[in-house]
């Protein structure tokens, strides 16, 4: 697994959409996708997710990430190192486990070289 | 033969849709990643029939398939080429590959994999003291030599179709002569069947006709045998199917013919004006 900071691009993704409970919550979480030039590619970041809510709302919602629970926001920000070699999944919920948001943190490929075509049929050896 | 000219003018005249834009290039679909290899082994039966007098048919049993390609330079099936410019359209290329002339001769000859001496001698003019023979076989002649060419070809695509010309000759000293062909190939789906039909047209010239068809002295004892090769325009056409069984495997089926022209079928040594091609197998991608 190579490391390939430099590729990590650093998307924002705004939680702007209204929340489905009664207590309005949006989140930011930055970065917002990893793009790497080959699959074998990781990003090695600090993700900050941030939350924009009262502070009792705040200080009732949890993180989990990829179905595991992450931690129970003290303040508005969680920074967190992260090696993102897939897509990682961002959940929001409150402390009953009740869920709020979810964001996919995806791990792109993106190709640098297009593919060639080849210049004889495949199979085409006689 | 007309037919054929015809076809090809209608499809040289009538200028390839500019909007159609080429179908996207996919991987295991005639398309590679660059500084990747792409190396396969295809199982089935099929087979060449072989134009000459007692020429052995060459049996398609397993049918490798092997392709590098860098940024620009390439290796596929045994050609080796740099490619300028390619483009989604249009690409060019210099290349260096085998010809294939000689597999008439010696590809899968008997004498050649059980007793290499034999073919050695078989290099010699026949002493026999038996009385001259009228006909000729490939038994009897000299050896052909295996030539490596040097060509050009540019290749257009639009939507599901493509037009390849080529052109090329002998670097090796072998037959000093040229060859050329014109092929259009036309990509089409049947539910998950994937389908290449190429009609083709190739000329070749008189000293690569000569080289291999034509029969000289030390070929034979008898002066009336004797034939000087000419040039000639020769067409067929090849269809290519592939079934994906699973991301590895896919099923493989080809059958094609060639009608040689008559510079070559009026040799002595050719008996059969037309070669076919067969294969069905069952192919692995590594």
């Amino acid at each position: 697994m190579k490391n390939n900071k430099g590729l990590l691009f650093l998307l924002t993704i705004a939680g702007f959409s209204f929340s489905t409970s009664l207590q309005a919550i949006e989140w930011e979480i930055i970065p917002g996708e990893c793009v790497v030039s080959k699959p074998d590619e990781v990003c090695e970041s600090l993700v900050t997710v941030r939350l924009y809510a009262a502070e009792s709302v705040i200080r009732n919602s949890c993180l989990n990430i990829d179905n595991s629970r992450y931690g129970c926001f003290t303040s508005p920000k969680i920074q967190l190192p992260l090696t993102i070699d897939d897509d990682v999944l961002f959940e929001l919920t409150d402390k009953q486990n009740r869920l709020h948001k979810r964001f996919l943190l995806k791990h792109s490929v993106i190709e640098s070289h297009p593919p060639r075509r080849r210049v004889r049929l495949p199979w085409s050896l006689f | 033969m007309k037919i054929l000219f015809l076809f090809f003018l209608l499809i040289i005249l009538s200028p390839l849709p500019a909007q159609a834009e080429a179908p996207a290039c996919e991987d295991g679909s005639g398309c590679i990643p660059p500084n990747s290899w792409q190396v396969g082994l295809a199982l089935g039966l099929g087979g060449r029939t072989n134009p000459l007098v007692d020429g052995d048919a060459i049996p398609y049993i397993l049918l490798p398939d092997i392709a590098w390609y860098g940024e620009a330079a390439y290796f596929d099936n045994g050609e080796l080429g740099y490619q300028f410019i390619p483009t989604d359209t249009f690409s060019i290329e210099l290349f260096v590959a085998p010809n294939a002339e000689k597999a008439n001769f010696s590809f899968w000859h008997t004498s050649n994999i059980l007793i290499p001496a034999a073919s050695l001698a078989a290099d010699a003019p026949p002493d026999s003291p038996q009385e001259p023979s009228t006909t000729i076989s490939v038994d009897d002649i000299a050896s052909r030599n295996w030539a490596v060419d040097g060509g050009i070809r540019g290749q257009w695509y639009a939507g599901n179709q493509q037009l390849q010309l080529a052109i090329a000759r002998d670097i090796s000293g072998v037959y000093s002569g040229f060859h050329a062909a014109l092929t259009y190939r036309y990509y089409t789906q049947w539910k998950k069947w994937q389908i290449a039909m190429s009609p083709h047209v190739s000329w070749k010239s008189a000293a690569l006709t000569d080289y291999y068809y034509g029969i000289r002295e030390q070929d034979t004892a008898t002066g009336e045998l004797t034939y000087t090769g000419r040039a000639g325009l020769q067409y067929g056409v090849s269809i290519n199917g592939s079934y994906p069984l699973t991301s590895k495997w896919t099923l493989l089926t080809r059958a094609g013919f060639t009608r040689l022209h008559a510079g070559m079928t009026d040799s002595p040594i050719v008996n059969k004006d037309t070669i076919y091609s067969v294969f069905t197998g069952v192919a692995y991608r590594f």
